[in-house]
């Protein structure tokens, strides 16, 4: 069975080779990595993920919410969303753009036990 | 706006009103004048009636007085006994008695005058005259005509009266010649008090003036038949007034009636003409003075209106004018200052004025106030936006900064091959994320910068225990109060819990040992509370003493523990239990 491809799109280098790592050790060592909202999307159409990752405040004009929205105009995976900002305004801007059961929220800081079981529970899912 | 559509003042419309309420009074009064006038031509009218009256009056009293004088003078023996020279001296002495007569003279039957008061020029017959007729055949006292004096210019008005003897014998007729010119004496010494100016005249039925009061050598024994006012004494037979120009052209009014009895020669009027500018002169003087004294009295209200209403009206206006001005431009101090008792309405309007801008000023103050506090708040709201702004920013960051400090420890420990560096590594970062946790938590909520502990807790301590042991080996049992926790008290407490909780399940349960852990956290008085951790494993070393333990983990435990201001106490026995005690931290001047 071929192994997922997970995009982790985040503006710090050193989190991202982090969550990478992690990503590695749970089994996951197919990953593609963007540290923009515009660099997210060309990526995504080009690699095709299985999952994304997606840092909810990035550098540059577009927010991991508006590259989550652009995202889902060309494929239906998953997206979990690493926030420190998992406030009720963030939810609902969330819901709107995305109005499925595929979106998760992880708390940044990432711990490590809720991260990799969400990455299991969601990823376990049939694709599309 | 053009000067013509410029509205009245005030002062000019009450001005006006003022004219218009004296307008009735004015006409009442112009009629009652012209009433007067009319009475006054009444009785100027009346007046002069009254005097041609007196005037035919007199004329009858004079013939009356002519039929005696005759009779007495034809008894006397002298006139009977026919002698001239006797009869002449007679007559000579009873003129000068009777100067109001220009002759006496006695006729025989044949009328031959033979005696005189006034030698006569030469023989005179009187035979054809019809009042001589009239005497020899009545023997009755006779009014003859009026004739003009060719010589004197004078009218003389003759009378006969029969000389009858004692015997009753008719012998002749004694004349009497009266000059009319009496009736001057008439009008200049009764008391009728004519005007100057004033005229008389006696006129025979066929036009001809007998007599005239003033300049009568000009018009006596002219006939003026064609004057207007003699047509209308002719056609009026009688007495009466009429109004019209004198013969000498003047406008008068005319009285005028019949003078004494008809005569051989027909009717003789008198009439009276007195110039109308005098006739009516009372009637205009009243009306003139009447006029004067609505005139000044108009003045007089007017200037009372003008200046009064200067004094109670305009200048007031003016006042609230200048003060209503003064408001619209901005001053909501200006007031009108006006006295209400003082102008009436008008004060009531200044007072009612004066209460509105005094109402404006403390609304115009009290929003400035709020305007004031409005600016206040916001600036206090943008500066709190700002600092709220800087302090999200700052904890953006901090929170950041913990996750690649945590990252970067994570990273490292994946790359050493010493097992114990790589634990100690994953220590410090489980450490870090605690504190990072607590961290986002205490920040993510707006408003409040506590943390529910014990809600910590119960999400915090299953997923510790998930990370670090095998599935389903230990259980928890987690028991909380709600304790509200701030920043200083919570983050010491955090790393002593992961700390405590950390070395039950490192060293507790041995070899993949099931077992529990169970946490507790009450409050036992207030700001005053208690964390216990207890393990059933295996039980805590009795040969360590955790106070002076090369642990890091317990090192620090007591280090937090007394920078709570806290202590620290172990149970051992069938299971470990850490109780600790801590207070609340208060730290201010952050």
């Amino acid at each position: 069975m071929k192994k997922p491809v997970v995009m982790i799109v985040e503006d710090e280098q050193i989190v991202a080779l982090d969550l990478q790592a992690k990503l590695r050790a749970f089994g996951y060592p197919d990953t593609v990595l963007a540290s923009s909202g515009q660099e997210a999307v060309e990526k995504a159409v080009e690699a095709q993920p299985d999952l994304v990752l997606m840092d909810i405040m990035l550098e540059g004009e577009m927010d991991g919410l508006e590259a989550a929205a652009r995202i889902r105009e060309h494929l239906k995976s998953p997206i979990i969303f690493l926030t420190s900002h998992a406030d009720d305004e963030t939810t609902a801007r969330a819901m709107n753009v995305l109005p499925d059961s595929t979106i998760r929220f992880v708390m940044k800081p990432i711990q490590e036990m809720i991260f990799k079981t969400t990455l299991e529970t969601i990823l376990q899912r049939p694709a599309g | 706006m053009s000067l013509s559509k410029r509205p009245f003042s005030v002062r000019v419309r009450l001005g006006m009103l003022v004219l218009l309420a004296l307008a009735p009074v004015v006409g009442l009064l112009f009629y009652a004048a012209q009433e007067q006038g009319r009475e006054s031509a009444s009785n100027a009218r009346s007046k002069a009636l009254d005097l041609v009256k007196i005037a035919a009056l007199a004329q009858e009293y004079l013939v009356t007085e002519t039929s005696q004088l005759l009779s007495f003078a034809a008894g006397n023996p002298a006139v009977q006994s026919g002698d001239p020279a006797a009869c002449n001296a007679y007559l000579a002495e009873l003129l000068k008695q009777y100067p109001l007569y220009t002759s006496l003279v006695v006729a025989d039957l044949k009328g031959d005058l033979y005696c005189s008061a006034i030698p006569l020029a030469g023989p005179t017959n009187v035979a054809a005259r019809p009042h001589f007729q009239r005497a020899v055949a009545t023997r009755e006292f006779t009014v003859g005509g009026y004739s003009v004096g060719q010589t004197t210019g004078k009218a003389i008005l003759s009378f006969g009266s029969p000389v009858i003897s004692p015997q009753g014998e008719l012998k002749g007729v004694a004349f009497a010649g009266l000059d009319l010119s009496w009736l001057n004496g008439l009008i200049t010494t009764t008391q009728l008090q004519l005007p100057p100016g004033s005229v008389l005249h006696v006129v025979d039925s066929n036009g001809i003036i007998l007599a005239r009061y003033l300049n009568p050598q000009e018009w006596v024994g002219k006939t003026v038949l064609e004057q207007p006012l003699v047509q209308h004494i002719l056609a009026a037979r009688g007495e009466g007034t009429v109004d019209g120009p004198s013969l000498d052209g003047i406008p008068s009014l005319f009285a005028f009636t019949f003078l004494g009895p008809p005569t051989t020669t027909g009717s003789v009027y008198v009439a009276v003409g007195i110039p109308q500018s005098l006739a009516y002169a009372p009637a205009r003087a009243a009306l003139q003075r009447n006029l004067l004294g609505l005139g000044v009295a108009a003045a007089v209200a007017l200037a009372v209106v003008w200046f009064g209403i200067e004094l109670v009206v305009t200048r007031p206006v003016r006042v609230l004018i200048r003060a209503t001005q003064r408001v619209a431009a901005g001053d909501l101090k200006a007031r009108s200052g006006l006295n209400p008792r003082n102008v009436g309405e008008l004060g009531q309007l200044a007072e009612a004025f004066d209460r509105m801008a005094l109402d404006l000023e403390e609304r115009e103050g009290e929003r400035a106030r709020i305007e004031q506090d409005r600016l206040q708040l916001t600036e206090e709201r943008v500066r709190r936006a700002r600092s709220e702004t800087l302090l999200e920013e700052v904890q953006h960051r901090v929170k950041n900064s913990l996750q690649v400090a945590a990252s970067l420890l994570s990273l490292q420990a994946d790359k050493l091959q010493d097992p114990a560096g790589q634990t100690a590594l994953k220590e410090s970062e489980a450490r870090l994320r605690t504190m990072a946790i607590v961290h986002a938590k205490l920040f993510a909520q707006e408003g409040t910068a506590l943390l529910d502990f014990g809600a910590h807790l119960r999400e915090i301590v299953p997923a510790m225990i998930e990370a670090q042991t095998e599935p389903a080996k230990i259980s928890w049992q987690i028991s909380a109060d709600q304790v509200l926790l701030e920043w200083d008290t919570a983050v010491p407490c955090a790393l002593i819990v992961n700390e405590l909780v950390t070395n039950a399940l490192k060293h507790a349960f041995p070899g993949g040992r099931q077992g529990a852990v169970q946490i507790g956290l009450h409050e036992e008085e207030r700001g005053r509370f208690v964390l216990r951790v207890r393990d059933d494993g295996v039980g805590f070393p009795a040969h360590i003493d955790y106070r002076n333990s090369d642990s890091l983990g317990l090192q620090l435990v007591q280090a937090l523990t007394k920078q709570l201001h806290g202590t620290i106490e172990l149970e051992r026995g069938t299971s470990t239990l850490f109780t600790v005690r801590f207070s609340a931290i208060e730290k201010r001047g952050l």
